[in-house]
């Protein structure tokens, strides 16, 4: 009876690992940093990349499709530049100087998994842009002159930045990375 | 002795629900959600997602944006997708029922805005090795997929922020078609 109960518990904590190693794994593996320092991440989604069966698995649990390798970049953060995570109790600035005739879209989804994303999404064909090409959108609950984003009602959020890929004609440079900037709380 | 058992055992577990929740889980979510969408089309089918379908599948999408989507099945044959897509940027990526990206272009590679694009089933290696080509099977790979995995979602979208254009783009869209060849 005692190897048995004994030999059941080997399993059982077999089987958590398991499943625990790949949660893990799939949430964090494949994960680059977009530049040194920034809080901006992408999963790299080419079959060629070793964590491709993690990376995978990882946008499938989400419920979403991966983005091709090749056309399409994803980043995602979860924090500001100052390293605190992203919440709809403040009001975040970003900006970046993006090549012209390139599609990118800026969103700001829940940051609970399994929750459905937000609605708050500016893209390309949208944003306004300064004169010497500079884009800044302000990500804030009250509606604000400019590019506006709206983030989800509650809590903290990730924001996912999309850009079109260099292999598409419409990216023939490389992404140009958001800054933020944490303002008032 | 025993103890050296049940560490074995133990390891061998952890291996295949590791590998359980790598491979097949994803699998079975991806096939769920295929099942659903194309619950009322059925398969090998052209339809227009819901918005609320399109907003889990692809958040980075404005919300007014137009996507249609064909849940193929070529086991027993090709099927084709004749698309009909709008000026604009837009993109149509062919999944399989594993997640992987099988075809992926945007409307700047493609150069033309209606075309036929067939999905087929990958030879085996046999197959391969016992069969020549003709030359019009060379001569027509252009827009051809061929996937080892016979189910899949080929998947059409374009970003629109305007809700009166999402209505004239789903409109063009809708005159897709998914059907076997």
């Amino acid at each position: 009876m005692r190897q048995i109960i004994g030999g059941t518990l080997f399993i059982i904590t077999g089987a958590l690992a398991g499943a625990g190693s790949a949660m893990t794994l799939t949430e964090y593996l494949g994960m680059e940093p977009a530049l040194a320092g920034s809080p901006w991440q992408s999963r790299d989604t080419s079959i060629l990349s070793p964590a491709h069966p993690y990376v995978i698995a990882h946008y499938l649990n989400e419920g979403r499709l991966p983005p091709a390798a090749g056309l399409w970049r994803e980043y995602a953060a979860t924090k500001s530049d100052d390293g605190a995570v992203l919440s709809i109790a403040c009001v975040y600035t970003l900006t970046a100087k993006l090549p012209a005739h390139r599609w990118w879209s800026v969103a700001a989804a829940s940051g609970g998994r399994g929750e459905r994303p937000g609605n708050g999404v500016i893209t390309s064909d949208t944003a306004v842009a300064e004169p010497n090409g500079m884009v800044t959108l302000t990500v804030s609950r009250e509606a604000v002159a400019g590019n506006w984003l709206k983030p989800p009602p509650t809590g903290t959020f990730s924001l996912l930045y999309t850009i079109a890929g260099p292999q598409s004609e419409q990216a023939p440079s490389p992404a140009a990375m958001f800054t933020i900037k944490r303002r008032d709380c | 002795m025993q103890r050296v058992f049940w560490l074995i055992a133990a390891i061998l577990t952890a291996s295949l629900t590791h590998t359980a929740f790598v491979l097949v889980i994803p699998k079975f979510s991806l096939e769920r959600t295929m099942a659903r969408l194309s619950t009322a089309a059925g398969v090998n089918t052209f339809f227009i997602l819901p918005g609320e379908e399109r907003s889990m599948l692809l958040p980075s999408f404005p919300s007014n944006s137009v996507v249609g989507a064909c849940a193929f099945d070529v086991e027993t044959g090709p099927v084709a997708v004749d698309a009909n897509m709008p000026d604009g940027f837009w993109v149509l990526t062919v999944y399989s029922a594993k997640g992987d990206v099988l075809y992926a272009l945007d409307s700047n590679q493609a150069g033309t805005n209606s075309f036929t694009v067939t999905l087929s089933k990958a030879p085996s290696l046999i197959e391969q090795l016992r069969t020549k080509p003709t030359e019009e099977e060379i001569s027509a790979t252009g827009w051809s997929v061929q996937t080892p995995v016979t189910e899949g979602l080929a998947v059409f979208s374009q970003p629109v922020t305007d809700a009166a254009r999402s209505r004239s783009v789903a409109a063009l869209m809708m005159k897709s078609k998914c059907r076997r060849s």
